[in-house]
């Protein structure tokens, strides 16, 4: 036929120039790799440095929040040095200072650490394995969107030394205050324009691999959850982001080039927002139009923290269960409609703004109605657990504490859904509490599950149980601890981006001690990450040698070498089955591979 | 490959003659605007026009007219989904841009069983 | 090591993998430029002193011309790679190398549009309208040079190596020279630090580039030992040059004649 014969005259022209055998060097392998799965290892050693960085910055604000106003012993005066005395002159912390600790711990964290690892390092490691595809669709564009993640990341590095700090309005950078904001904001913007690239790319690939790379026998409804999740994720990616790309051109536009995008008229700030040509700015600009455009990425920006989570949860559940995920057309359709939906809940982060009664009813409906979704998600994750023979390994412990976590985090967002209760509720800690443990003791946990689980897959060796569980005991308690008096503050009134914490309110005082609780959990919470970041390095080395497939699950990354090699399998696998055929009635083992005819 | 070479034959002829009709039409979009219509009729008028045009470029130019109904591709199915999407932005805009706070009682109830006669308001 | 669909179509999509990629760039593509249109959309209703762009110093003779221009570069471009399915190496030289130079036909009047604008001081900050009128015609702009570009590494590495410069060269004086004029002070700190990196970074670029190419002429190898592939290449750089052409056919309207 056409195609066989077409198919074999590619192959011989392209085999004439392409040696298989030719050893590359060390700088094409690793460095400027094209292969997934180096790729994927790169972002997750870039995302770790900056999650950790991250939560640096916010153990340091734990400082002045448990302390207002008191010099932090030692540390203090090195960041000083470091920063210049800017920062922490004699080791007390200036508001500016602390603003920018705010707000670079939130960009950072979201953009740097979160989605790089959840959404490029295991999608990255995963999709060309459980797809059954040598590799991803487009490798060099793999490899530019990870260098272009790298550059963003530098640039948001570096702008802790601009002249009057990193930026400091927020992650979220609302105008007209972000405009007038020092340099730091500046290179807060270019440093995402950066990002949104890499994600852009990153996302395009993933969609297009998923589509096109898919082995033979490996239909849509046999895919792994994780790839549903992580194709309607590149969606959100993909149509989300740019709208923020426009905002910040513009908002750099009127950074640097004068413009009046988002700058009302006569609002005469300083002498820094007119023009050097000696002409006051023209004015007319609509302020709220960047807070429109940001959480059009905003809000669907979430959910693209939480899906992945929730696909890696929903393969680690199914391998320790023994059993198949409950619901897999469910999750299916609800990750569809929850793609959808989370592109016309936007301006529930806008209550506030002095919308009228269409909006607000409009946005409070979609809301609402998104929960729909997202609760018959967790609950089938949930049910995953029914019936089944539980293997309580240090990624199964991780997966099931997920589930209570983000339950907690779902189930607070529902009154701020409400525009009557989020009139009390709006930039208060509930806020912070709320979104926080959808992210921390929620998608944080489900990647601490797929390291600990695809580990073995990727190094040949097991990460140590029992350090493993010292970290999992240790982080859910302090995770809680952290988050909870959060919820109880926020009640309380307190409102978020306070430098001392409420300190000098009233209706704080009953709720400060809190901070200190806060705190301390917060330091202790960075003491428990030591064993995980002990047991990963060192059981590369030292851990218990694992087979190709240690924990005896069904997807198709198990039946391939440890690790796999350049172009995943020698021979193309083809698949049989569904992806969770788990203890099936009659069959011969409790779990039966794909690709098993 | 996508096409034959005899259908890209016959494609050509369609470029050329689709070119020609692109610039004829952006004369009569120029044209159009002298005209002084009430001042909304001029904007639905060049954006139909620009609309027409822009379909022209994409199902022609960039070949989903045969690749809609031989193939029925993703592609379309995609650029479907993103063209209601814009539009629906587009919408909510214009239509939230009538939603003055507090002044809603003067535009009218936002359903028909709100429209009740008017109730005394007791002072405390 | 074969990734599968690089250029067989897949049969339930019919699609090769770069068709894929592509159309989903674009749609991103339209995401960008919806956003900026959605915010012409507020700035002008907002606004109390619009007027239709003409009004505003727009000549649209000129943008008509413009418009006639890519238009034009369109038909090369889909005619360049139609030549190459009929396996005309020769023709497909002389359509791509007719749109590339539309695009830089296209490219020279939009400069003389933002000069004689500058020396009417109608700077992006002397009202909205001209901030929203340089921001989407400079994106747009931007996108024609990058189409530009691709297409000359398709049409062949001297074209790509010359263009690149000059492009690049012409892209950095202009920008550098016109907006320090218009530039905050804040301005001022990006563009100096903007500056230089040009200097430094592009006789390295170019030195890279050159290096690069001097060595293989990836694309007329490409046409000898896979000749589909080097089609399908062209005919996706060929769907965003169509897109770029699109936007303009809404930008030109919406700035020009509303």
């Amino acid at each position: 036929m056409d195609l066989i014969t077409k198919e074999s005259a590619h192959h011989d022209a392209k085999d004439a120039h392409h040696d298989h055998h030719e050893p590359m060097p060390f700088w094409r392998k690793y460095i400027f790799a094209t292969d997934h799965k180096i790729i994927g290892y790169q972002y997750m050693f870039t995302s770790f440095f900056f999650l950790l960085f991250g939560f640096g910055l916010v153990m340091l604000m734990r400082w002045q929040l448990a302390y207002p106003g008191k010099p932090l012993p030692i540390l203090g005066n090195l960041i000083a040095s470091v920063l210049g005395e800017g920062s922490m002159p004699g080791g007390v912390m200036v508001p500016e200072f602390y603003n920018a600790l705010g707000a670079m711990h939130g960009t950072i964290m979201i953009f740097l650490g979160i989605v790089p690892l959840a959404f490029a390092a295991f999608g990255n490691f995963c999709i060309p394995l459980q797809v059954g595809s040598p590799d991803m669709a487009f490798p060099k564009i793999n490899a530019a969107s990870y260098w272009s993640y790298f550059v963003g990341g530098i640039l948001m590095l570096v702008s802790f030394w601009a002249p009057g700090g990193a930026a400091q309005s927020g992650w979220t950078s609302y105008t007209p205050l972000a405009v007038i904001a020092p340099t730091g904001q500046t290179l807060w913007i270019v440093g995402m324009v950066f990002l949104i690239t890499s994600s852009l790319l990153g996302a395009i690939n993933f969609i297009s691999t998923i589509i096109q790379c898919r082995c033979a026998g490996m239909t849509w409804m046999r895919l792994p959850y994780l790839m549903w999740a992580m194709l309607v994720t590149s969606f959100l990616l993909v149509l989300a982001f740019p709208p923020l790309e426009a905002a910040g051109i513009m908002q750099l536009m009127d950074r640097v080039a004068g413009t009046s995008f988002f700058l009302p008229e006569g609002l005469v700030v300083s002498a820094k927002s007119d023009v050097i040509a000696g002409y006051a700015r023209s004015g007319g600009g609509a302020t709220l139009l960047w807070q429109h455009l940001f959480w059009f990425l905003g809000h669907p920006e979430v959910y693209v923290l939480i899906l992945p989570a929730m696909g890696i949860v929903a393969e680690v559940i199914a391998a320790n269960a023994r059993r198949p995920i409950w619901g897999y057309r469910a999750l299916v359709f609800s990750t569809l409609t929850i793609g959808f939906l989370s592109f016309i809940v936007w301006a529930h982060h806008m209550y506030m703004t002095g919308m009228g009664q269409r909006m607000s009813v409009f946005f409070q409906t979609t809301t609402v109605l998104i929960s729909v979704p997202s609760v018959l998600l967790l609950t089938c994750l949930i049910l995953s657990l029914w019936g089944g023979s539980i293997r309580f390994t240090t990624s199964m412990l991780f997966a099931v504490g997920f589930l209570p976590m983000f339950g907690i985090g779902g189930l607070t967002g529902l009154p701020l859904a409400f525009n009557a209760i989020d009139l009390f509720l709006h930039d208060t800690y509930y806020v912070i509490g709320h979104f926080h443990y959808v992210v921390a003791p929620g998608t944080i946990f489900a990647l601490f599950a797929g390291i600990y689980h695809w580990y073995p897959k990727a190094t040949g060796r097991k990460m140590d149980e029992t350090l493993g569980k010292l970290h999992f005991v240790g982080s859910f308690i302090c995770m809680n601890l952290i988050f909870t008096p959060m919820m109880i503050q926020g009640m309380q009134g307190v409102s978020r981006r306070l430098y001392d914490g409420g300190a000098t309110y009233g209706l704080a005082q009953p709720t400060l001690h809190w901070n200190i609780v806060m705190s301390m959990a917060a330091w202790t919470l960075g003491l428990f990450q030591i064993p995980f970041l002990i047991n990963f390095f060192l059981s590369m080395k030292r851990g218990e040698k694992a087979s190709d497939n240690p924990w005896e699950a069904t997807t198709l990354e198990w039946t391939t070498t440890t690790p796999p090699p350049h172009g995943n399998w020698p021979k193309l696998p083809t698949v049989y089955r569904s992806a969770y055929e788990y203890s099936v009635p009659g069959a011969a083992k409790d779990f039966t591979p794909q690709s098993e005819p | 490959m996508s096409d034959s070479v005899e259908s890209v034959k016959h494609h050509v002829r369609s470029y050329i003659i689709i070119g020609t009709l692109l610039i004829v039409l952006t004369g009569v979009t120029v044209g159009v605007s002298y005209i002084k219509f009430e001042h909304s009729t001029n904007i639905v008028v060049a954006l139909i026009i620009a609309t027409f045009k822009a379909a022209l470029v994409a199902s022609i130019f960039m070949h989903l007219f045969w690749d809609m109904f031989i193939k029925m591709a993703v592609i379309f199915k995609v650029m479907i989904f993103t063209a209601v999407f814009f539009a629906g932005m587009m919408a909510l805009t214009l239509w939230s841009l009538k939603d003055p706070i507090g002044h809603s009682q003067q535009i009218g109830p936002m359903f028909p069983h709100q429209a009740k006669t008017h109730v005394e308001h007791h002072e405390p | 090591m074969d990734i599968p669909y690089t250029v067989q179509e897949r049969p339930d999509t019919g699609l090769y993998n770069a068709k894929v990629g592509i159309w989903l760039f674009l749609a991103s593509e339209v995401m960008l430029f919806g956003g900026l249109f959605s915010t012409y959309i507020v700035l002008r209703v907002g606004s109390m002193d619009w007027m239709p762009g003409r009004d505003f110093g727009l000549s649209v003779p000129i943008g008509t011309f413009n418009t006639a221009v890519l238009i034009l570069s369109s038909v090369t471009m889909v005619m360049a790679w139609a030549q190459l399915k009929f396996n005309n190496l020769r023709m497909f030289k002389f359509f791509m190398g007719l749109t590339i130079l539309c695009g830089l036909m296209f490219l020279c009047v939009k400069s003389y549009e933002y000069n004689d604008k500058f020396h009417h001081q109608h700077y992006p900050g002397a009202h909205t309208f001209y901030a929203i009128y340089f921001t989407l015609t400079g994106l747009h702009g931007l996108h024609v040079l990058g189409g530009m570009i691709v297409n000359s590494f398709l049409f062949g590495r001297a074209a790509c190596v010359s263009l690149v410069t000059v492009a690049l060269t012409a892209l950095y004086v202009g920008i550098v020279g016109p907006l320090h004029g218009v530039a905050t002070a804040e301005g001022a700190v990006f563009m100096s630090v903007f500056a230089w990196l040009g200097i430094i970074g592009l006789p390295v670029l170019i030195v890279i580039l050159a290096r690069l190419l001097w060595k293989n002429n990836h694309s007329m190898e490409m046409w000898k030992n896979d000749p589909e592939r080097f089609t399908n290449r062209v005919e996706v750089s060929g769907l965003f040059w169509h897109f770029v052409d699109l936007v303009w056919i809404f930008l030109f309207p919406v700035l020009y004649l509303l």
